[in-house]
């Protein structure tokens, strides 16, 4: 699997230090809920969540961290990066199901993805985006009125944790709405195990985007290996059921670094 | 195709090689649930290493190729992963060591030998750390017998087996002289040093440059390594490891003189479940060849040659 060239083709601001680059790269074959290992020669190589593919262009959207999104933000359009994936186990949904997409951090970006593929099999949606402020809030009006948004200081749309507002939101829901609905989540892990427990109590279906440290991102070094599974979250996820998802005893509890050390959440 | 390996048992002789998925309890449990015999840990050092940047490997049609840079939580914490792998799963376990000199390789020996492993691996051949540790202690007799012996002191009840280099030239000497200075067995062999360029690019793939180069290429190079180690040694037992992903692979290897066969990379190729995948295709194999016993496959090969 060498990396392909892609070349930078467009760079859109989106919030405080949040970019959308979109990259030249025909036939990425990519599906919602995929990311692909990014590569920039000399510097590193990092995973992505896919945010949009048309077959022709490809599109991720960044928080700017440290040493590889900054080197990233400081490409010009025209550049090149290498290109490896996509990878790992994708969202799936049926037909005319209701999509209800769960987003914190960059996670609004393959929930994105996700909701314009479902848009075209005739599904029903509703996207919840939630951030500490407006300001990091990542495509609050990409989907009009179909949005909800939560900010941790009310600076913007419910005041409280977008998992309150989920809440809420399914709460009011006909039990025949509820039969067809899936919630689709990507976000802070503390976020997500909240959403997975109120799709736990509501007895609805749920696709979580588990996040783990990624060094090969195919499944052959074990550094994105949880507990107590042993599954690598690059193959196996990032994406598994909600009900999984909370088997797993380190779910929304710790995580593994770079070096394997144990991190508490 | 129970087999009996330095006193352990072992349900079949497929052992997960080091560095392969295998980093926590959890996910050596899971390769043992996959079919293996036995596994090896991530090699262990004194302290955490986060290794090196990424890329860090990559996989090709007949070859893979790393420059992890021996990433590791440090020894206490591979110790916590030990026990809770003995805990939750009864296949044995190999502990793998490595350190950047003699004295430290005493220290890492003790520590882990504390810990319920049921043979030690000690990784005294890894190409991708050379600007740190200078040349793999696996390239030279005097440095493999001297760290053989230190670790062989503290190991007391643990078996030690050394993990050689297709790197040195002399890799039956090598053995023979680890087995001297009191090795159980040999684990051979390690990655042999390579590296791609990226034509694209036209810059070198790995953030390290250069890396060791494991999978299919590696196994006409890993045959002819365990051939002469298994020639080079009096009695004690070889690990046979290096470019193994299918039973015919493993049986060839078992003929050149291997007891276990070490399969890290071939995950690659044919999945995680391809533990049992060879076991099956090994079954297979002595099915056809009228074999009843898996130890009547070990160094045949020689025995041919000299009949
Ligand atoms: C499946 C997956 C999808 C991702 N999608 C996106 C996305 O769409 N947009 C986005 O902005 N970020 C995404 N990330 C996170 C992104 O990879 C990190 O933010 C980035 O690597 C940071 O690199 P840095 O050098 O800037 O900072 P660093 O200082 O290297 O890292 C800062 C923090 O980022 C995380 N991180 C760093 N390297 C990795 C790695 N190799 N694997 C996992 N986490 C890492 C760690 O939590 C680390 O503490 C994703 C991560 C994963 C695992
Ligand atoms: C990604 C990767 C990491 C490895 N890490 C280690 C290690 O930490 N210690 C070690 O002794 N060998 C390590 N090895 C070498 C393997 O254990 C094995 O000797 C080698 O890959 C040849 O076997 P294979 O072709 O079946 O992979 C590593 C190999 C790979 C591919
Ligand atoms: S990142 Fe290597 S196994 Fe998942």
């Amino acid at each position: 699997m060498k990396p392909r060239i892609a070349t930078l083709l467009n760079i859109k601001p989106e919030a405080d230090n949040v970019v959308s680059f979109m990259f030249r790269y025909s036939q990425l074959g990519s599906k919602p809920g995929q990311f692909v290992m990014l590569w920039l020669p000399g510097i590193d190589q990092k995973p992505f969540s896919i945010a949009a593919d048309n077959g022709k262009t490809f599109s991720v959207a960044v928080f700017k961290i440290k040493d590889f999104t900054e080197a990233l933000f400081k490409l010009k359009p025209g550049a090149n990066i290498g290109v490896t994936g996509p990878f790992g186990n994708p969202y799936t949904w049926k037909p005319r199901s209701h999509v209800i997409a769960v987003g914190g951090g960059y996670g609004s970006a393959p929930l994105a993805y996700l909701v314009n593929a479902a848009k075209v099999d005739h599904c029903t949606y509703e996207v919840l985006i939630g951030a500490r402020h407006k300001k990091l809030l990542l495509y609050p009006t990409r989907f009009p009125k179909h949005t909800y948004l939560a900010t941790d200081d009310g600076s913007a749309g419910y005041h409280g944790y977008v998992t309150a507002l989920l809440e809420q939101r399914v709460s009011v829901l006909s039990a025949a709405q509820r039969k067809k609905t899936v919630l689709y989540v990507c976000g802070p892990e503390l976020m997500e195990y909240a959403a997975a427990t109120v799709a736990k109590k509501y007895g609805l279906p749920s696709q979580i985007s588990i996040e783990r440290y990624i060094k090969c991102g195919f499944g052959i070094c074990g550094q994105c290996c949880v507990d107590d599974t042993g599954e690598p979250m690059c193959t196996v996820g990032p994406v598994i059921s909600g009900k999984h998802a909370l088997r797993l005893s380190e779910f929304g509890q710790y995580h593994r670094n770079k070096a394997g050390e144990m991190i508490e959440y | 195709m129970k087999i009996d390996f330095l006193g352990v048992r072992f349900a079949n002789p497929i052992v997960l090689a080091s560095g392969i998925l295998g980093v926590t309890a959890a996910s050596l449990k899971r390769c043992i649930d996959l079919g293996a015999g036995g596994v090896t840990i991530k090699s262990l050092s004194l302290k955490s290493r986060t290794g090196h940047r990424n890329p860090t490997m990559g996989g090709y049609d007949h070859f893979f190729l790393n420059a992890v840079g021996l990433s590791n939580p440090g020894i206490e914490a591979g110790i916590k992963e030990i026990k809770k792998f003995k805990k939750i799963c009864h296949a044995p376990l190999i502990g793998s060591v490595f350190a950047g000199n003699v004295a430290e390789f005493g220290i890492v020996t003790k520590r882990i030998c504390s810990a319920p492993i049921d043979i030690l691996e000690i990784d005294i051949s890894c190409p991708n750390v050379g600007e740190e540790f200078d040349t793999p202690f696996a390239y030279s007799v005097e440095a493999a017998v001297a760290i053989t012996k230190v670790v062989k002191k503290y190991a007391k009840r643990v078996p030690v087996s050394m993990k050689l280099s297709p790197n040195a030239w002399n890799i039956g000497a090598i053995a023979a002289a680890c087995e001297q200075a009191g090795a159980d067995a040999i684990t051979a062999i390690n990655t042999a040093s390579g590296m791609t360029i990226d034509s694209a690019f036209q810059a070198p793939f790995l953030s390290n440059t250069v890396g060791g180069v494991s999978g299919p290429a590696l196994k006409p190079i890993a045959l002819k390594a365990v051939w002469d180690v298994y020639n080079s040694v009096k009695r004690i037992p070889i690990i046979a490891t290096g470019g193994v992903t299918s039973g015919e692979d493993a049986a060839e290897m078992m003929l050149a003189g291997g007891t276990l066969v070490g399969v890290g990379s071939a995950v690659f190729w044919r999945g995680p479940d391809v533990f049992g995948k060879i076991v099956a295709e090994l079954k297979q194999y002595m099915k056809q060849h009228n074999m009843r016993n898996v130890k009547s496959i070990i160094g045949k090969a020689h025995k041919s040659r000299s009949a």
